[in-house]
């Protein structure tokens, strides 16, 4: 009995042995995934925005006595004028486009509404799906023998399409105008190019519709701080795994986070981000595709804020490197923001290969504590920004390009805090002139924020 | 024999062999570190493919499960402090230039530029020995140790890493730096020996910094290590062999105030490193730093 419990112990012994040796020769799984549910966890900042709320205008002007009344992004009233607009073009032309209306060149003007970047139209769109594919560039709407007519204009200021409207389709339109027109609003006029050579001599082009206000502005100095940016969230919408980036601090207290092959640099302000990997690839989308595919990028990365509009996408080959990129600017009260660099993502058909993000807010102050500063006349200023352009000028151009002309705001740093200083903001043949409104002192890039 | 005791002398082999097998395998913390990262028939796949692409492994190597975190450092005020004191108690000069400031002694100057990299050149060159060009690497390693020990050089971690015979009788001896047992392939110094004579050393010294939280990753092996590398190189022209494959740490090196270095596998294929990211598998490269992209 003995001698048999002794055999059965000795076997067991034996097989337990066996097992454990070819446990310990050939292992378990080789390599374990080591992700936690968290790194992989899907990160949503935002919502992307449907296609129709990636474009909008830069400029919606309507007809006054004596000028226009001019709304841009940051109005109560703009918004809900291109919001009206749109309603207009899509039952204007719902079914089939009319023909040519035969319209006179004075017919009187109610409203223009330019649109910059262009608003694809066509087949594959979701606005005007009945127009032939093209891209929207400006819409005027003017009356003629007591009735209203739609305008749709491209690039080359060629008429897309044009079509009658009934009196109920305009009324919501007209009463807002009507409405907004109310408001104390100072009344501006198209830059026209006699009267710019007329301020700053022979050899300028207006290249562009600019909109220049015909009375004193006062405008205020505003504190500002840079956008809040949870850093965590962002970390995980850059990296699938970012408990793999590392981090580098810097000595003026910017954090990089890199795995190696793609980078994230957090400021105070803003970030940057650059995977150079992707470079090199194609860029096949169409522009209406892009424009998607850069409002999902940036709700994704950080979010899309109210009065951050986009104002430039282009498509560019260096290379083998063809890429599409996409800019924004932010604004206040119709009034853009000018920082030291822009919000801009740079991508193609591999991925985002660049992203540099700084939005800053204005703080707002009651109008009785602001510090006001009344804009000196918009002559004055485009004299002393084309002296400033030539004499800064290593070469004298043979002809001015004037490619933008308004009021804003540049940031700049104050003793201990950052200010929004109005501006006259005056573009020169890619060169940008930054004068503040009331001294026409100029701002130089490196004293943006 | 009585079959009885032979059965029980057999039992208590067989019950100490498991103890043995069982330790190894279900011990927490030891048996972690020999679960096998590694098995025989992937390490066996591996070679073949090594050997398809024209590749031999000659190396061992560790067929272990490791985890490991990054690692945090900053530039090593202490080893600056400690070059700088050796050169203010000898009443050095010192010029401020764009690329570091400069410490002058007789013998000797000292440039500790901003990146915290720092430069001894002596002039004249120091004498360590005759025909060391012709020595085994050991009597190379023994003379360049005194020397260092000498300048009080030898720092805290200093680990012999590898020399290289170059021409015109030159000889560089690589040390690295040794930080929670692992090397760090980024802690360097370098001397450079020119005609048996010393003519300068090159220090990059980190000090490790404590990261909170502490949390450990799992590596890849060794065995996808070198089949990520051989994937990134292709199939290589003339028979090449993998002589080691090691696991430390790498990264370049910052002007920062102090940054993470990720875990690498460092393989040597015919006297050329390449250090694969044991937490990524991709290659190590440049940094990809967005400033500079500008």
């Amino acid at each position: 009995m003995k001698e048999n419990l002794k055999s059965v112990i000795l076997l067991a012994l034996v097989g337990t042995s066996l097992l454990l040796t070819y446990q310990l020769w050939y292992g378990q799984q080789p390599v374990e995934l080591t992700e936690d549910e968290d790194i992989y966890e899907r990160i949503i900042i935002e919502q992307p925005r449907p296609p129709e709320q990636i474009v909008f205008p830069e400029t919606i002007a309507t007809n006054a006595e004596n000028g226009f009344h001019i709304f841009r992004e940051g109005e109560q009233f703009y918004y809900r004028l291109w919001e009206k607009i749109l309603g207009l073009m899509n039952s204007a032309f719902e079914e089939d486009i009319p023909g040519a209306a035969d319209l006179p060149e004075g017919a009187p003007l109610l409203l223009s509404c330019y649109l910059n970047p262009f608003l694809p139209v066509g087949s594959d769109q979701s606005l005007l799906p009945i127009l032939p594919e093209g891209e929207l560039a400006r819409l005027d709407l003017v009356s003629w023998n007591e009735s209203y007519w739609i305008r749709l204009f491209s690039a080359e200021e060629e008429v897309l399409a044009e079509a009658e409207l009934t009196a109920s389709q305009t009324a919501a339109l007209k009463e807002l105008i009507v409405l907004a027109g109310e408001e104390e609003r100072a009344m501006y006029k198209l830059l026209e190019s006699n009267a710019a050579k007329a301020a700053a001599g022979e050899g300028l082009t207006v290249a562009g519709a600019f909109f220049l206000p015909q009375q004193d502005i006062t405008l205020a100095r505003y504190p500002v701080k840079a956008e809040t940016i949870n850093r965590e969230q962002l970390l995980k919408t850059f990296f699938v795994d970012y408990s793999l980036a590392r981090t580098i601090e810097e000595k003026d207290g910017a954090v990089i986070y890199t795995d190696g092959e793609r980078g994230l640099r957090l400021t105070a302000a803003g970030f940057e981000y650059s995977y150079p990997r992707l470079e090199e690839g194609e860029a096949n989308q169409t522009v209406a595709d892009a424009l998607n595919s850069s409002g999902t990028l940036i709700s994704f990365h950080g979010g899309w804020p109210a009065g951050l509009r986009l104002e430039k996408v282009t498509h560019s080959r260096l290379g083998r490197s063809v890429s599409y990129s996409a800019q924004w600017r932010m604004y206040y009260r119709g009034y853009p923001l000018y920082a030291a660099k822009p919000t801009r993502i740079v991508f193609n058909d591999r991925g985002l290969i660049h992203f540099s993000r700084l939005i800053y807010n204005i703080q707002a102050v009651d109008q009785d504590q602001a510090e006001l500063r009344v804009a000196a006349g918009w002559q004055e200023a485009l004299k002393t920004a084309v002296d400033l352009f030539r004499k800064d000028a290593e070469e004298q151009p043979a002809e001015l390009r004037l490619e933008a002309f308004n009021l804003g705001y540049a940031v700049v740093a104050g003793v201990n805090e950052l200010w929004a200083e109005p501006v006259w903001h005056i573009l020169i043949n890619d060169q940008r002139i930054l004068l503040r409104v009331d001294n026409l002192l100029q701002f130089k890039a490196e004293d943006l924020q | 024999m009585n079959l009885g005791r032979a059965k029980l002398i057999l039992i208590i082999a067989f019950a100490a062999l498991n103890l043995f097998l069982g330790y190894h395998l279900f011990w927490p913390d030891f048996g972690r570190l020999t679960r096998v990262a590694v098995s025989a028939e992937e390490l066996r796949l591996t070679e073949q493919m090594l050997a398809e692409n024209n590749y031999s492994l000659e190396a061992p190597i560790n067929r272990a499960v490791q985890s490991i975190d990054f690692l945090s450092v900053s530039q090593s005020l202490a080893v600056q402090r400690s070059v700088l004191l050796h050169f203010l108690r000898e009443g050095a000069s010192i010029n401020q230039a764009e690329d570091g400031n400069y410490y002058y002694i007789e013998g000797e100057t000292a440039v500790i530029h901003a990146s915290g990299l720092i430069t001894i050149l002596y002039n004249p060159p120091v004498v360590i020995g005759e025909n060391l060009y012709g020595m085994e690497s050991r009597e190379i390693r023994n003379a360049v140790d005194a020397f260092l020990a000498e300048k009080q050089l030898n720092f805290d971690g200093l680990n012999f890493d590898y020399l290289e015979k170059e021409e015109a009788s030159t000889i560089v001896v690589y040390y690295n730096q040794i930080v929670n047992e692992a090397p760090v392939f980024s802690g360097q110094l370098n001397v450079i020996i020119i005609n048996d004579r010393i003519q300068s050393v090159d220090l990059y010294w980190l000090e490790p910094v404590e990261r909170i939280p502490i949390r450990e990753i799992r590596v890849i092996s060794a065995a996808e290590a070198l089949s990520n590398l051989v994937y990134e190189l292709g199939p290589a022209p003339e028979p090449q062999m993998i002589t080691k494959v090691e696991l430390g740490y790498y990264s370049g090196d910052y002007d920062a105030e102090k940054w993470e270095i990720p875990p690498v596998w460092r393989i040597l294929i015919n006297g050329q490193h390449y250090y694969i990211n044991a937490f990524t598998g991709n290659k190590e490269q440049e940094i990809v730093i967005p400033e500079q992209l500008q």
